[in-house]
This record gives C-alpha cells, structure tokens and sequence, in this order.
C-alpha cells in the first residue's frame, strides 16, 4: 500500500472534497497545497493540489503522493502514467444535483452557465462512460465507486468499505464525523422549490412536504 | 441483564407534552368539568400560561424546550430555512441542531431519557437513553433509538402521526386517526415505562395540534358538528394523562411531574399572505409572472418573507441578487416595521409587534436569523406563500399558533416558569435541588 497512490476522483461538486477531508481524518495523509481556500460552497476546504492541473508537463509531483491521497477530476485520470499503481476512489453522484451545485458555485461566482442543464447532463454521462470503460482497462488501477448520497445516509458503511478497499486501518468515527449532513444539501430543486437536507432522502422530501403542507406550511 | 445491577435513580422526572394546546381552552374546559383528571393535578403545583419562541411553531419551540435558547443559539429557525447565501430553501432536522440538548446533558450526569415523540429530533440519533423522534419524522427506521427497539415499535403498529392530508378533509376519518394514534402512543408508553430504566421519561401528544389546526372552530361553536368530538378527544387526553400520573404516583423516587405545551392556538379569521403584502408595495420583485416559491425572487427585491413570519432584507452582500445596500439596512427595516404594523384587515391593524432581529435572537448564529419577526394578533395567520394573488384569503385551515397561550405545569410549585426557554433549567434545577 505504501507505494500506491489513492487518488480521489468524480466531477467537480460530487463529493470529492468531503472525500478527501474524511480520509485526511481517517489517518491517510494526503497531498494539498491549500492554495484555493475554504468558501460557502466548501466550508472545510476543497483539499486541491494545483501541480495536478499540469500533468501534463510536470508529474514529478506524483513520486511525493506514494501512499497519499490526492484530488484529480475524471478528465486528467487519462494523463496518469502506466508506471505506478492506484487506488482510485470514484464519488458518483446524481447528475442533476452536480449540475445544481455547478450552478449554485457559478452564480455566486458571479457567472453563468455555459451550457444548458441538458446538454450539460449528456456532456457529463458520455464523459463518466468513457472514464468508467478506460478505468476498467487499466490493470495498475483498482477502482472503487462511492456514491455520494449513500455517504450521507450511510457514512459508517461507507467509511468501513473504504477501510477494507485500502486494507489500512482507519478511524471510522472521526470518518463519518466528516459527514456533515447539515452542509451537503441535495442540490435537486422540485417543483415546490425545496432542497432538502441530505440526511433525508428524496422520499423522505417529497412526504415532509406533504405533511407541512397540509398543516398549512408551504 | 446488566440494568438490574445499575444504581437506582433516587429522582425522576416525568415529563408530558401536548402540542399546541393552549392555557385558556385549558382552563376553559376545566372550569367546565370536561377534564377532571387534569383539574386534579393542576390544583397541585404551578399552573399557568407560558410565552414560547418566535416564529411560535413546534419545530423552534420544541427545539427551545430542549436546548434552554433561542434560534440564534440553537440555529432552528423554522420547519424550513434558507441555504446560506442563497435563496433555496432546505429542511433543517435534528442533525443541525448546533447545542447539546437536555438528555445530552442528562446523560452527563449519568442520567438515562426515554422520550417519546418529541417533534425536531429527526432523524434519530444516539441519546444517553431511548429516542422516538416525532413531528416531522418520516421513515420509522431512523426515527429510534436504539434500532433494536423497532421490532417491538412495529409489532405495536407504531405511528408516527396522523395522516394529516388525509385528515385536513375527511374529518370523520380524523376522529378516527387521533383515537388510534393515541391509542398506539399509550401502548408504546406503557410499555417503555416498564421495559426501560430512565431517569427522565418524555412523551408528547401531536394530536392535539392537528386537531386544532382542522377543527379549532368546533372547540369555539357548540352548535359545529364537530364539537362534541372536538369535547370527547380532550377528556381523552385528560384520562390518559390521569393514568400516566397514576404510575407517576406509584414512582418510589423523588419526583416531578411536568405538562407543557409548545404552543397556543386560536381561531383563524384570515390568512395574511406576506410575500403577497410585500409585492404589492414594491419591495418584492419576480423573474416570472407567476411565481411557485419564494426562489423565482426577481431583481430589484429589497424585502421577502418566509413562513411564518420571518422577513429577510435583500442584502447585497448576503445574497445572489442583493439589492440593498448596507448603509440602507437601518433606514429599511425601520421603514419596513411601521408599513407592516400599518396593515389592516376590516379597519383592524393585524399586527401586535414587529422585532428586529436582534431584539429576540442572540448568539452566533444571529447572521441566520431573519432580520424582522412578525407578531400577529390572534386571528391573522401570517403565511409567505407566493401563490397568492390577493393579501388576505383562506386556505380552509381553522386554527392558528399563538405566542403567548402556551401551557405550564409543574407539581413542585417552586419550579415556576414563564417562557418555554426556562423549562430545561427547571429540569436540571429538580435533579440539584
């Protein structure tokens, strides 16, 4: 394992941050330069490492994360040298609540989408096949797919998967005292205008606003 | 097996809620002998009215209950609030309460809880005890606590309330609804008195809300066809609590016993549609014609609201389409509370108060807060819907929260309270005294 690279992967807004924070917390050390500080949209910080973004001309950066974990979206998983193994973990989250949250980040960057959520949702699904299908190619990298969601309901089962994926001894409680259910909100916007809490699932939304309403709320 | 080796508790506390029920019905049907059970005990303690939280509604009152402060400290400030910095709304639940709660501290003490239906601890999490969440707590699963309780909660047909859509129209069937719940609620309760150690034992009856919210009129008319039902429910409720004082009485320890409500209610005369008042008088702007929630703002907004009564200012640096400025916000919020405290229905202004944040919320979570509370007079039910297209109107709902009519009870008569934010205390104080 001390020669492996875990790397911490999904599209932006799909968990990866929270990923990266309940490994750090679990005992995984992990490669940072805190260059892009803690905001609104990710309270505890985003855990990125900026030399990733270049890959391309400079990968020395990759023989300091041996046993570390690192942060690198989907699209530069394809950039990743063939000469060493990795752990990639994969955060998978529902399309239309990244899109949301890409949103909800632009707006308060003060931009605007470029595409529209459609074709952002096709754009996306086509991207994660073809990662998915190249990732299973790949005999140097054993993949494990989280969903997001299930983290938030689930942190103890999700954080105990992790720990045999790894096989390292992690502290599952301060793991799942990372998942802090009150800022990971489901980005899904319902007719009704409502986002959730994320420890409730979407069922749990829909009849929480029934019983409200019907009490004369909303 | 290990629970008879444990210490027993020289002190316990019992406590009962009942939701929403307010001093002067109380007191009304008392003085009527429709509940004698509870003209028993009342007699024997301090009794009275009790001020609660604003907004006045079960998921801020409850929560004060049990934290001893208000929202800025607690960090509830209704049954939905806005995602920071954002006008999306979001459902807060007990995993965003931000202070410990009464069994927290109990259990510091090496005290055990068992409660029972207590609204705003949903989902359910680890208590120094046993925890069954209530109000609005969906999916059994993770409304208990301990999780090896849920067997016997299903073996028992646990509910967790009334089907209140079904109920707010189908009074017959509301009728029914309560009997049962209430009926189920009482097994449960029984059942964890025996079957548990505790050292503080809570149970809260919801019925009581959902039946005034429908039918508050059928406690006021004696001629509505309800009435009579209306009548048989509480002295329902008087005889249930009559039993559960009886095993109460039969406790060996050092004792109290506490009734309370999270709430007042009264008769609704109309709804007040803020949002409605807001966009009418220019402070409020849309992005469409027809707006479905408070998220279709529009630009040029200086002001909206959210229910109950909760009034933001549109911040320019607090939210995506910020209008006001800074420098503007006193000068605002002034001009805001005398327009609202103008408003009148049938020649009659509505409102009793305005506050401004700062006069009701303290702690650091005060940024959260609304920047001014409405307090209505009784009959004017403040709603932020923007679906409405006139300011007042009725959505067939026949009763409304008050502030002030709450209930307290307590049989030591030194346990004195006023506000629903000093019940916690007095409960602490019993186990010191």
């Amino acid at each position: 394992m001390q020669d492996k690279i875990i790397i911490i992967t999904g599209l932006p807004r799909s968990g990866t941050s929270m990923m990266m924070r309940m490994l750090k917390e679990g005992g995984i050390s992990i490669l940072t330069d805190n260059i892009k500080t803690a905001d609104e949209d990710n309270p505890y910080g985003y855990y990125e490492f900026e030399k990733v973004k270049d890959i391309d001309q400079d990968m020395s950066w990759l023989e300091d994360s041996k046993g570390k974990a690192v942060k690198i979206v989907t699209m530069l998983l394809f950039k990743l040298p063939s000469y060493n193994d990795y752990y990639i973990i994969f955060m998978k989250r529902k399309l239309d609540e990244i899109i949301k949250s890409q949103k909800i980040m632009l707006r308060r960057m003060g931009k605007t989408p470029k595409y529209k959520d459609e074709e952002l949702k096709i754009m996306y699904s086509k991207h994660l096949n073809e990662v998915e299908s190249w990732l299973s190619k790949q005999k140097n990298c054993k993949v494990l797919y989280i969903s997001y969601n299930e983290t938030i309901k689930n942190p103890t089962k999700i954080a105990l998967s992790i720990k045999n994926f790894l096989k390292k001894d992690l502290d599952i409680d301060k793991m799942v005292k990372c998942v802090d259910a009150s800022l990971y909100r489901q980005q899904v916007e319902d007719e009704s205008g409502i986002n959730i809490s994320s420890s409730l699932s979407e069922d749990e939304r829909d009849k929480i606003k029934e019983q409200l309403k019907a009490l004369g709320y909303l | 097996m290990f629970n008879f080796f444990r210490k027993r508790s020289d002190k316990k506390v019992v406590v009962i809620g009942l939701d929403g029920v307010p001093y002067s019905l109380l007191v009304d049907l008392i003085n009527k002998d429709k509940l004698p059970n509870m003209k028993d005990i009342f007699s024997k303690g301090y009794f009275g009215s009790m001020k609660v939280c604003l907004p006045e509604v079960s998921s801020v009152s409850w929560t004060s209950f049990m934290t001893g402060v208000n929202s800025g400290t607690h960090g509830i400030y209704g049954f939905m609030d806005f995602k920071p910095g954002t006008y999306e709304l979001y459902f807060p639940n007990f995993r965003d309460l931000k202070v410990p709660t009464l069994f927290d501290e109990l259990g510091k003490k090496g005290k055990r809880s068992v409660v029972i239906n207590l609204p705003s601890t949903y989902p359910a999490r680890e208590i120094p005890g046993v925890l069954i969440s209530g109000f609005v707590a969906i999916d059994l699963e993770k409304a208990v606590y301990p999780s090896t309780l849920l067997s016997k909660l299903k073996e028992f047909n646990y509910r967790i309330d009334i089907d209140t859509a079904k109920a707010r129209t189908d009074h017959d069937f509301l009728m029914r609804d309560l009997d049962e719940t209430l009926r189920i609620r009482e097994k449960t309760i029984n059942y964890l008195w025996k079957n548990e150690n505790w050292d503080l034992f809570m149970a809260v009856i919801t019925g009581t809300d959902r039946l005034h919210h429908f039918l508050f009129d059928a406690y006021v008319d004696e001629n509505h066809a309800y009435h009579e039902a209306f009548i048989n429910y509480y002295q329902k409720i008087d005889n249930f609590i009559g039993r559960i004082y009886e095993k109460y009485l039969n406790l060996k320890s050092k004792k109290a016993f506490f009734i309370l409500s999270d709430h007042g209610f009264t008769q609704l005369k109309t709804e007040v549609y803020i949002n409605r008042w807001l966009y009418e008088n220019g402070y409020l702007k849309f992005n469409t014609d027809k707006p479905q929630t408070i998220s279709d703002i529009g630009h040029g907004t200086l002001a909206f609201a959210l229910d109950p009564s909760r009034v933001y200012i549109n911040l320019k640096e607090k939210y995506p389409l910020g209008t006001v400025d800074k420098n503007d916000y006193v000068r605002l919020i002034e001009e805001l509370k005398q327009a609202f405290l103008e408003i009148k229905y049938e020649n009659e202004p509505i409102l009793r108060q305005v506050f401004f944040k700062e006069e009701i919320y303290n702690g650091p979570y005060l940024d959260y807060a609304p920047d001014l509370i409405l307090l209505s007079k009784y009959g004017y039910d403040l709603k932020a819907t923007v679906q409405r297209d006139s300011v007042f109107g009725q959505s067939g709902l026949k009763g409304m929260h008050t502030y002030d009519n709450a209930f307290y009870f307590c049989d030591n008569e030194k346990l004195t309270c006023n506000t629903i934010f000093e019940v916690k205390k007095r409960i602490i104080d019993f186990y010191t005294l």
